[in-house]
This record gives structure tokens, C-alpha cells and sequence, in this order.
């Protein structure tokens, strides 16, 4: 029990791309003002020892990659999988596992599958059933977490009675709010600066997300001819102060944390009723466990540009708070409907399926949006996540520099204004000398200096290659590299072109639209079945693939057990056996990005 | 055995080797007297489930009605489990058997409220909800007798200790793999990710103050009919989420009444 006689429940989280941490937040929303008080944390930052003597604890954990646990829960993966973890060590703890996954990938949801088996097997008793959210489903995620959620609390709820003091998480009354906010007034002479992330005073340090290095960009150029449908840039930063800080491989990612851009901060401040450019500073509440650092003071400005996520689509919680502080009979009864579980059809029809941000629902629903509080800015509007990008740059030919290749995402859905990924906007409006907060991180593939490597990336996956191709040849690597490239057309996106001729590696490209059939890498891997069979074979040869997730991993993957059944003489079960083995032995290596 | 089966029932017969002590014909007509319309199926022991009969086809099932049963196997209860319906018995007749012994093993296949009456003969019931995967064994190792407060407080010692070194280059680890079981590896049905898809089939759904008739028409009962794209409702300005199905104004934000607003050709064209 805590000091205010609330029951402790432990929430944590693995989670890679913000989607477990967020399922997370909404569940100690859900707990404030309740007889439950909630901790919430990545399992890598739980002290491990305490969970022993937990009684309740609640874990949300996605499943990346290949199958394996996000990175902020690796550290606890090793240890819970420790054989000298005796069957009844959690015999007093209580626990329930919600996996968050794609069904279109083999190993799916393994991590939340076996983290639930292994804490039965260590004599941890469920409060209830695995729960498993698909990316699949045709509601996404919410299909499976929004119930799953109702039920934990539900079982919550038996175990311990909301007495009348509390509200119950289940209730349908306003939580309340996460922040306290005060009015910086007088002192308009104080200058603020966007006082970002604060960098280090010139020591050597880490860059992480809490404090990520402000990168000048050096670059910005468009790759792909102008006639061609598909905007793709090449963006080169200034990382020559930090190369020591900042170092890195070929196969490494570098995290860029993006801003709105102005145009769309201007729409959204405008919705507001409050002035742009007024000092404030928040506070957090007690029971708010907040993992970004919100400057103090702050200007709605500066949270609009670089924090609040309003170009995201708005999920169930949205609805149900914006539900409440309305005050007009007929958004609020619609607000209402899109918030209940009832309503859950027409709220993915009107705004997951077209993909409706939540500054065009803001705008939808106008009157509301003038009665939203101050204080519950974060409780209604999630913040920016960071985004992932394969380093296309070589420490050392491209000293001092550090090169992102982005494809522009931009689509239509049936809403009249076109749908645009965030970042990779934003950085395609970048000037020369504009500051990115940024910070590397291992990738997920790493590149062996003396064994042959047999790259294969498509688009925009080719840009771990350029990195290793390059570096290869700076450190006048003997073994032998072989490229797979695919894209639309030799004219359009062949990406790198001219490098590909100095390069020492055998490069074979597929321009899929440049002739009638469609010529893509895996025709290209098949044609030279005997020289990678004899590679891979012989020479212990490593395999990478990277590139977009839809179907090409697999394709690839069949072509290459094609190889093995053909050239090795090895039936379908020998030569997936062989695959896996290769896996095993980190020669057959995978990044994929949707 | 024969005054337990009723009118118009199912009956499931397992037979096995062994000298039969009474008249099989006889038991048999007796039975079939009993249950007028219904019907018998008998079944030897050893072939049960190769006949695979379809889950839920039978009202009860006899063993041991030739001759008394001496063992029994666990495979066999879960098979006429499986394929006795809900609510459905089982009764056995046993030569010689520990009762505390039989009921366990039947409670394992899935039978509850297991009895035994004054001529010997075992019965038990298969819940009358569908059980499902409860009646598969799980995989988890959990101790079945109440613990013993030492033995938890000496195993979360041990997880003390482990946790006090992190540094973990040479721990061993289980090979996680070994958690999964075959159904862990099985993939969501594609149909059951997918939702009726709303342009087709649901109802269009007309404005909150109609004017242009869609609401009469919709409560009426009749298939809306395509018209020409005018708005009268007055609700076109709204925004998306309070716009009818049919008008023109879908996918553009809201806007200020009067305000001009040019529709494209293809907005302007009813949809069907």
C-alpha cells in the first residue's frame, strides 16, 4: 500500500517505435483519482530486484525486428531468461501481459508469448488472459488493447473495491488533469530562446533522446528526378565537433527528433484560445510520470512546434476527454459517440481509416476545442516521437558528415488535403545551418570487415549499403561485396549512381518499370545463384537485407532458399533449416522499415 | 445401465476385449427400447478415435456395459469428452477401482461432478458451458500444492542475488524458444482481422437536421436514391462528423456558412 493507502501497480513497458509507452500512459491516466496508483516505466529502467515483491504488475510489450524485444527492455529479456531463476520466485506476484505485434511477420508476438509463459513458469499467477494486438486487425492495435485494458481493471477491481473516496478507472468521469500551470507574467523581457534540449557545456558526453546533439544540416538535395512521382532526399549534417561523441558504423540508425512544421503550427495555434507567445510553466501532478523534460518556462509556440503531435490521428482517449470538456450539445454528442466502445466503428471510419489528424478533428469539432484547459494540453495531445533512419554515410570517407536518405511521404486518402509523414517533411524543408536534435543508435545489422557480404536493398533500403560499401573500400577490405539494388526506373531513383561505377563491389540493379515485366532483386539474386552459393557456401558469406517490410523480405528469402535447394541439393526442409541456421549465426541479417 | 438413457437420445457404446459377462443382444434391445427414435453407436476402445465423431453428438456414453472395465485410459475420456455434448454423461462401469483414483482421472478429462451410486457404477458430466481450451493441458510448470512461505522467500533470495550482478557475460540462459508450444506459433485467421468495410454495406447515415429527405427516406425503409448535389440541410459546413453520407462536402474540412467553396468535378458528382 502507499503512504495514501492506494494500491501500487507496477506498468511497464517495452516499447520501440512509442506505441507500448503510449498504451501505457493512458493506463495511469486511467488510475488517477482512483484507488490505484500507478508506476510507470521501461523495464530497463526498473529496478529488477523489487519485482519479487510486487504485488501487481502490468506488462505491455511489442515485439520488433526479427521477433526480439524492443531495446529498452533487453536488459530485463537476459535476466528474466536466466536459468538460475528458481520455478516459485514470483509466487507472490500477480501480472498481466499485453502484446503488442503484425501477424504478417513470422515470429509473431513472440516477446509478449514468451514473457507470459515464463512468468507462469517462475510461478507468477495471471490475472488474466495474454491479450495480443495485431497491427493487422482492421482497428489496428485498439481492437485488442482497448477491452483487454477494461478486463485488467476489471479483475483490478475485484481484487481491491473502489471505495466512495476514489473514482474508479472504469468510471466514465474526467480524470484529473496531469499538469498545474502558472502564468509567467511580468518579466516579458526574458528572452526565450527555443531552448530545445540544453546540449552539454562543451564536455564530452552521450547523446540520447533526453539530451540529443543539435546537428547543423550541411545539405539537403532532391535524388530523384523531378518528374518522377516519389520525392526522395539525400540530407548530410555537420556532426565534425562531435565525431568522437557521435560515432558510429555502417548498419547504425540514426533518431531524429522532428518539429511541425510552420505552416501547420499557425493552424493549430489558431484553433487555441490561448496567446501563442505567453510564458508558462508546468508542473507536474503527483501522479503524473512524465518521460520528456518540458522546459520551464515554456510557450505554447515553442509546445506546438516542437512537442504536441496534433498531426497524428487521434486515438479512442482523445474523444472521450475532448467528451467531456465540451460543452456543446451536439459536438459533445458526438464526441461522445466517437469515444464509446459502441462508437468504435464510425470513429475508425471518420478518422483512422482517412487518416484524420487531430488538428482537422480540432477543427471539426470548433467550439470544443475553445474550452480545452491548459492543464490538460498533455493529457489530451500525445508529443512527437522520434524517428528511426539507416545511417547512408561512411565515418570515413564522409568524415565529419552524417547522410540520411528520406523518402517524402505523402498519399492520398478521401480527405481533400493530401496525408504527410511528419519527419519526412519536415526534413525536406530544411536549410543549410538549421539545427536537428539527433542521436545514434546500434542498428540492427552489422557488417563483418574479412567475410564476403551479399547486400540486398531496394529504395531507400540500399543506404546502409552505401555506408558499408564505402567504408569497405576506405579500409581496403579484401573480402569480396556483392549488391542487390532495386528501384522504379535507371532515370527516376536509381539512387547513388555514379558511386556504384568507382565502388569495388559487383552491383547488379532491377529497374522494375523500366520494361515491360517487372524486374525486381530477387530475379537478379536467382540469376547469380552459383556465384552466391559458393559464397555463402565456401567463403562464409553474411547476407543483409533492408529495405521497406511489405513483401520483399520475403520474396528475397525465397529466392535465396531457392539457391540453397538448387545449388546446395538440399530439399524445401533442408534448406529452411539451413536458412535458420544462418540466422543463428547472424549470417543472415534483416532491417526492415514500413 | 439401460434405466439411465432416455427418450430420443444418442447413445455412445465404447466396448473392449474381454469376456462378455452378460447377453450383449439383450442390454442392447433393452436400451433401444428406451430411447424409441434415438440411436446407438458402438464403438471399440482401441478405434474410437479413428471414427472421429463430430465434438457434441452424443447424450451419453456407456463403458464397461459387456464387461466391467479394469483400466482406463486418460485418451479415451478426453475423445468421449470431446464428443459428448454439453451437459452430457458419462458412466462406467469398473471391475475393481479406487474411487478417489477414477474421479481424479475423469476430472483431468474434463468431466465434472463425479459420482458413484449404489451398484458401482461411476458417473460424471461434461460441463454444460463449452469448455474449450480448458481442456487442454497446459504448459505451464505451476506447483500444485499450496506453497511453502520458505520455499518462496528462499527462490526470491535467489532472484535477489542474481539481480545484484547485472554484468551478465556469464549467466546462462534458458533458450527462450523452448517457452513457445505449437498453438503459440499459430497466426490470428486473416477473417477474423477484418471488419465489415463501411462504403459497402453499412447504412448511409443522413445529417442530424435533415431537410434533403435522406432521414425519411432512410426511416422509410427505401434505398436512398442518388441526387443532385445540392445541400439544404445546412449541415455541410459542419465538418466530416456531422456531414450525411451523401454530401458533397465529404473529406473537406469545415468551413463558415456562406463562405464560397469551390467543389471539384469529381466531388460534384453524386456517388451512386
Amino acid at each position: 500500500m502507499t503512504k495514501d493507502h492506494r494500491h501500487p501497480i507496477l506498468v511497464l513497458y517495452g516499447s520501440q517505435t512509442g506505441t507500448a509507452e503510449e498504451v501505457c500512459e493512458r493506463v495511469v491516466m486511467q488510475s488517477r483519482g482512483s484507488n490505484f496508483s500507478c508506476s510507470c516505466m521501461a523495464l530497463d529502467d526498473y529496478n529488477i530486484e523489487d519485482l519479487v515483491n510486487a504485488e501487481v504488475a502490468v506488462f505491455v510489450c511489442s515485439t520488433t525486428g526479427q521477433g526480439e524485444p524492443p531495446d529498452n527492455m533487453k536488459k530485463f529479456w537476459r535476466f528474466i531468461m536466466r536459468k538460475n531463476l528458481p520455478p516459485t520466485c514470483l509466487a507472490d506476484l500477480k501480472f498481466g501481459v499485453l502484446g503488442l505485434g503484425d501477424s504478417s511477420y513470422a515470429k509473431y508476438n513472440f516477446v509478449a508469448k514468451k514473457l507470459c509463459r515464463r512468468l507462469e513458469n517462475l510461478g507468477a499467477d495471471p490475472l488474466l488472459k495474454l491479450g495480443l494486438a495485431d497491427d493487422q486487425h482492421d482497428w489496428g492495435p485498439d481492437a485488442v488493447v482497448d477491452p483487454w485494458v477494461t478486463e485488467m481493471w476489471q479483475k483490478l477491481i475485484n481484487l481491491h473495491p473502489v471505495d466512495e473516496q476514489y473514482t474508479s478507472p472504469l468510471g466514465s468521469s474526467l480524470p484529473p488533469p496531469g499538469f498545474n500551470v502558472k502564468m509567467e507574467n511580468g518579466n516579458s523581457s526574458l528572452v526565450i530562446r527555443d531552448q530545445l534540449f540544453v546540449n552539454g557545456n562543451g564536455m564530452k558526453q552521450t547523446y540520447n533522446r533526453k539530451h540529443p546533439f543539435l546537428a547543423p544540416v550541411k545539405s539537403n538535395t532532391r535524388v530523384t528526378s523531378v518528374d518522377h512521382f516519389q520525392e526522395t532526399r539525400l540530407i548530410s549534417f555537420d556532426v565534425s565537433a562531435v565525431s568522437e561523441e557521435l560515432a558510429y558504423e555502417p548498419g547504425d540508425v540514426v533518431m531524429i527528433q522532428p518539429s511541425n512544421v510552420k505552416a501547420d503550427v499557425e493552424e493549430f495555434l489558431s484553433a487555441l484560445p490561448f496567446a501563442a507567445d505567453t510564458p508558462m510553466v508546468f508542473e507536474a501532478t503527483t501522479d503524473c510520470d512524465f518521460s520528456i523534460a518540458i522546459p520551464k518556462p515554456v510557450t505554447l509556440r515553442e509546445l506546438a512546434k516542437n512537442y504536441l503531435d496534433f498531426m497524428s490521428v487521434p486515438r479512442r482517449s482523445f474523444f472521450q476527454l475532448l467528451a467531456h470538456v465540451s460543452s456543446d450539445e451536439l459536438e459533445k454528442e458526438k464526441l461522445t459517440e466517437f469515444g464509446s466502445p459502441e462508437g468504435t466503428e464510425e470513429r475508425y471510419d471518420y478518422a483512422n481509416r482517412p487518416r484524420r489528424t487531430i488538428l482537422e478533428v480540432l477543427q471539426d469539432f470548433h467550439k470544443t476545442t475553445r474550452e480545452i484547459s491548459l492543464e490538460r494540453i498533455f493529457d489530451i495531445f500525445p508529443i512527437i516521437r522520434p524517428r528511426a533512419f539507416s545511417i547512408a554515410s561512411s565515418p570515413s570517407k564522409h568524415k565529419g558528415e552524417l547522410h540520411v536518405l528520406v523518402a517524402v511521404v505523402k498519399y492520398k486518402t478521401r480527405l481533400s488535403h493530401p496525408r504527410k509523414g511528419l519527419c519526412s517533411n519536415w526534413l525536406s524543408t530544411l536549410k543549410p545551418l538549421t539545427q536537428v536534435p539527433i542521436w545514434i543508435k546500434r542498428g540492427g545489422i552489422r557488417f563483418s570487415r574479412n567475410a564476403p557480404c551479399i547486400m540486398v536493398g531496394p529504395g531507400t533500403g540500399i543506404a546502409p549499403f552505401r555506408s558499408a560499401a564505402h567504408e569497405r573500400s576506405s579500409s581496403y577490405s579484401q573480402a569480396a561485396t556483392v549488391v542487390f539494388f532495386g528501384c522504379r526506373g535507371k532515370a527516376a531513383d536509381y539512387y547513388f549512381e555514379e558511386e556504384w561505377k568507382t565502388l569495388p563491389v559487383k552491383f547488379f540493379a532491377a529497374f522494375s518499370r523500366d520494361q515491360e515485366e517487372k524486374v525486381y532483386v530477387q530475379h537478379n539474386i536467382k540469376e547469380n545463384a552459383v556465384e552466391l552459393w559458393n559464397l555463402i557456401k565456401h567463403k562464409n558469406a553474411c547476407v543483409f537485407v533492408a529495405g521497406n517490410s511489405k513483401n520483399m523480405p520475403d520474396d528475397v528469402k525465397s529466392a535465396f532458399l531457392d539457391i540453397f535447394q538448387a545449388q546446395g541439393n538440399m530439399t524445401s526442409e533442408e534448406a529452411q533449416y539451413f536458412y535458420e541456421e544462418l540466422q543463428r549465426n547472424k549470417r543472415y541479417q534483416q532491417e526492415t522499415w514500413s | 445401465m439401460e434405466n439411465y438413457v432416455k427418450k430420443s437420445q444418442n447413445i455412445l457404446i465404447v466396448w473392449h476385449e474381454g469376456r462378455p459377462e452378460a447377453d450383449m443382444k439383450k442390454i442392447l434391445e433393452k436400451i433401444k427400447s428406451n430411447i424409441g427414435g434415438g440411436s446407438i453407436q458402438l464403438e471399440n476402445q482401441q478405434r474410437l478415435k479413428l471414427a472421429s465423431h463430430g465434438k457434441s453428438s452424443f447424450d451419453i456414453s456407456f463403458l464397461g456395459v459387456f464387461s466391467p472395465i479394469t483400466a482406463i485410459s486418460e485418451d479415451i475420456l478426453i475423445e468421449i469428452a470431446r464428443i459428448v455434448k454439453p451437459g452430457g454423461r458419462i458412466v462406467i462401469r469398473f471391475a475393481e477401482a479406487d474411487f478417489s483414483d477414477v474421479s481424479s482421472t475423469l476430472k483431468l478429462s474434463g468431466f465434472v461432478n463425479i459420482q458413484q451410486d449404489k451398484d458401482g457404477f461411476v458417473f460424471g458430466e461434461k460441463p454444460s458451458f463449452e469448455v474449450g481450451s480448458s481442456l487442454k493441458l497446459k504448459k505451464a510448470i505451476k506447483p500444485t500444492t499450496p506453497l511453502d512461505k520458505n520455499t518462496v522467500s528462499e527462490a526470491k533470495k535467489v532472484w535477489s542475488l542474481s539481480a545484484m550482478d547485472m554484468n551478465d557475460d556469464d549467466v546462462d540462459l534458458i533458450d527462450d524458444n523452448s517457452l513457445l508450444n505449437e498453438d503459440d506459433l499459430i497466426k490470428p485467421d486473416a477473417a477474423s482481422l477484418k471488419v465489415s468495410c463501411g462504403s459497402g454495406d453499412r447504412p448511409k447515415k443522413a445529417c442530424k437536421n435533415c431537410s434533403c429527405g435522406l432521414a425519411e427516406e432512410l426511416e422509410s425503409g427505401k434505398k436512398p436514391q442518388p441526387k443532385a448535389v445540392t445541400s439544404a440541410c445546412g449541415s455541410c459546413y459542419l465538418g466530416d462528423a456531422f456531414r450525411c453520407a451523401s454530401c458533397p462536402y465529404l473529406g473537406m474540412p469545415a468551413f463558415k456558412p456562406g463562405e464560397k467553396i469551390s467543389l471539384s468535378d469529381r466531388q460534384l458528382k453524386a456517388d451512386a
